[in-house]
């Protein structure tokens, strides 16, 4: 970058001229303007004795005074730097550019731009970034709709086929491809669901919430699910008392519904769910007897839906703890 | 007797394979690649199925507009959209909602209910257990085996025909005495269990059996049609 006007160099420049310039101006006055009388000689000497203690003087006030000068000006240029810099760090906000004196051009000026040239630069990444990252909740979003398409034709096929005369083992086939079908229309379910929820899509309104009864009511939604399923509900859930969470009712319904879920995906072989609203330790407590995370498809199909569930959790300031053996799995949410 | 089905969607083959399906079901099936004239053919059937995305106007589009030709007749969207927005937003105007990869079972199970549903408004009464029937019309409960009515009580009644509007569904306490009271539920209050108790001894056969409104323990009442 074009340095226009030096700082220092002005400085020593300065100095310069006010430390030699009276000199060279006495000694111009006193060729011209002569002091030839004898008799003035010892008066001249006197003079010339004060004249140059002054000089001195004038000079040593002036240097103290110009650096004086020179340093509350770079120092309240600095400390308006300084607090550009460190208002936006405080403020957690993006700094704003500051002005710059194109004429003047000194270091602090180009210190300045530079800093300037730097916001610039994040501004244009964080901007990079952003559209990065709509472009691929767009992308996943799309993608998501659009796979449904083939996958309902794979299956009008699979249907078709389930119509023909075939071996024991193409009818396994075809009911294999048939859970496939509906395993990926699952999975895309639940990326859709994170990558909206990522992106902000569902708004997140923490709310004092009666647990007790957000967990009835979304056992009641499932009870249909479960019973179809022949999963036999063993269902604690305190009429007469309840405990409150700071938490968005409509997340809590999604991670529970997840939990649900899972239950019917991966743990229906158990035949057994048990959901408890523990009040004493407030804790929602929910259990299956399945094959375990382990050993069942759990970690094939589970992985987003989780972590759908944990990002909802952290946000609403609380956590699952998974305990999980070939016998079963339990989880229990509770406060961070 | 067949039933007439409405059936628009672009894909080839999606729409051939549904379109035999459901004949091979005993529907009759018009099937249209776009939404294009769907609104002259709309009163000939008796149920539409309705794909979102659609060449020219859109399924949502193309939707609101047979509502408005055939308020009657209920629309299915079939959908490969599926996030709550877009659901939410079908259901302003179609009466279910199917996403893609869909099952035909369920796609034929949800249809039976729509139609079942369209024709369920000419007034038939509805059977509570062996010995109960409500006629929705006039909003009255009789005894089968005397041919007497039931007097219910006004919280009684409202309680029986909120049941009755939500067929088969498990309903917590708390869902049901909003709905009747309009006031927030307080925990612990006992009003609803003593309703439904003393509505049991008017419905119920004998006092302590569950056979008409059920109680799921810990989590609410159903009564299943």
């Amino acid at each position: 970058m074009k340095q226009n006007r030096p700082l220092f160099r002005g400085f020593l420049k300065v100095h310069f001229l006010f430390i030699f310039l009276p000199p060279i101006v006495l000694i111009f006055l006193s060729a011209f303007v002569g002091f030839s009388n004898i008799h003035e000689k010892d008066l001249n000497t006197l003079h010339l004795f004060y004249v140059t203690v002054l000089l001195f003087g004038f000079i040593i006030v002036a240097f103290v005074l110009l650096s004086w000068l020179f340093f509350l000006k770079l120092h309240k240029r600095l400390a308006f730097l300084q607090e550009v810099m460190s208002s936006s760090a405080k403020n957690n906000s993006f700094p704003k550019p500051i002005s710059v004196q194109a004429d003047r051009m000194d270091e602090i000026d180009q210190l300045g731009s530079s800093f300037n040239w730097m916001i610039q630069q994040l501004e244009d990444s964080r901007e990079r970034a952003y559209e990065e990252e709509l472009l691929r909740h767009r992308l996943i979003v799309n993608l998501s709709h659009d796979l449904r398409t083939p996958l309902t034709i794979l299956r009008g096929h699979v249907t078709k086929l389930n119509k023909e005369s075939m071996s024991l083992e193409g009818q396994n086939s075809l009911t294999e491809i048939n859970h496939t079908i509906t395993r990926v229309g699952d999975l895309m379910d639940d990326l859709l669901t994170y990558t909206l929820l990522t992106s902000g899509k569902h708004p997140f309104g923490p709310v004092s919430t009666d647990i007790g009864r957000l967990v009835r009511a979304s056992v009641a939604a499932w009870y249909p699910v479960f019973e179809e399923k022949e999963i036999q509900l063993d269902v604690d859930l305190p009429a007469d008392e309840t405990f409150y969470w700071e938490a968005d009712p409509t997340w809590m319904t999604r991670v529970l519904d997840n939990l649900f879920q899972n239950i019917i995906r991966h743990a229906a072989e158990g035949k057994y769910a048990n959901i408890v609203v523990d009040l004493e330790t407030e804790q929602i407590i929910v259990a299956d007897r399945g094959p375990g995370m382990d050993n069942s498809s759990y970690e094939r199909g589970a992985g987003i839906g989780l972590s759908t569930s944990n990002y909802m959790l952290k946000k609403m300031k609380l956590k699952a703890d998974f305990t999980s053996n070939e016998n079963g799995t339990r989880v229990a949410i509770g406060r961070a | 007797m067949k039933r007439n089905v409405l059936y628009i969607e672009d894909n080839e083959k999606i729409g051939s394979w549904v379109k035999e399906e459901l004949e091979q079901r005993g529907f009759s099936v018009q099937w249209l690649l776009s939404g294009e004239g769907a609104e002259r053919e709309v009163n000939q059937h008796e149920v539409i199925i309705l794909d979102i995305m659609l060449p020219g106007l859109d399924g949502f589009t193309v939707g609101k507009r047979l509502k408005k030709a055939a308020p009657a007749v209920p629309i299915l969207l079939l959908s490969a959209r599926t996030s709550i927005d877009d659901k939410v937003d079908g259901l302003q105007f179609a009466d279910d909602y199917l996403t893609k990869p869909f099952h035909t079972d369920e796609l034929v199970a949800r249809l039976e209910v729509l139609i079942r549903r369209r024709g369920g408004t000419q007034s038939e009464r509805i059977s509570l257990g062996d010995h109960i029937e409500v006629d929705p019309e006039v909003q009255m409960v009789y005894d089968k085996r005397t041919g007497e009515e039931i007097i219910l009580t006004g919280k009684q009644h409202q309680i029986l025909m909120y049941f009755l509007r939500h067929p088969n569904q498990v309903l917590p306490k708390e869902k049901i005495y909003e709905a009747i009271w309009q006031e927030t539920y307080i925990t612990g209050d006992k009003t609803i269990m003593v309703h439904i108790h003393r509505l049991r001894q008017k419905l119920e056969r004998h006092p302590d059996s569950r056979e008409i409104i059920e109680t799921l323990k810990g989590i609410g009442y159903r009564v299943k049609l």
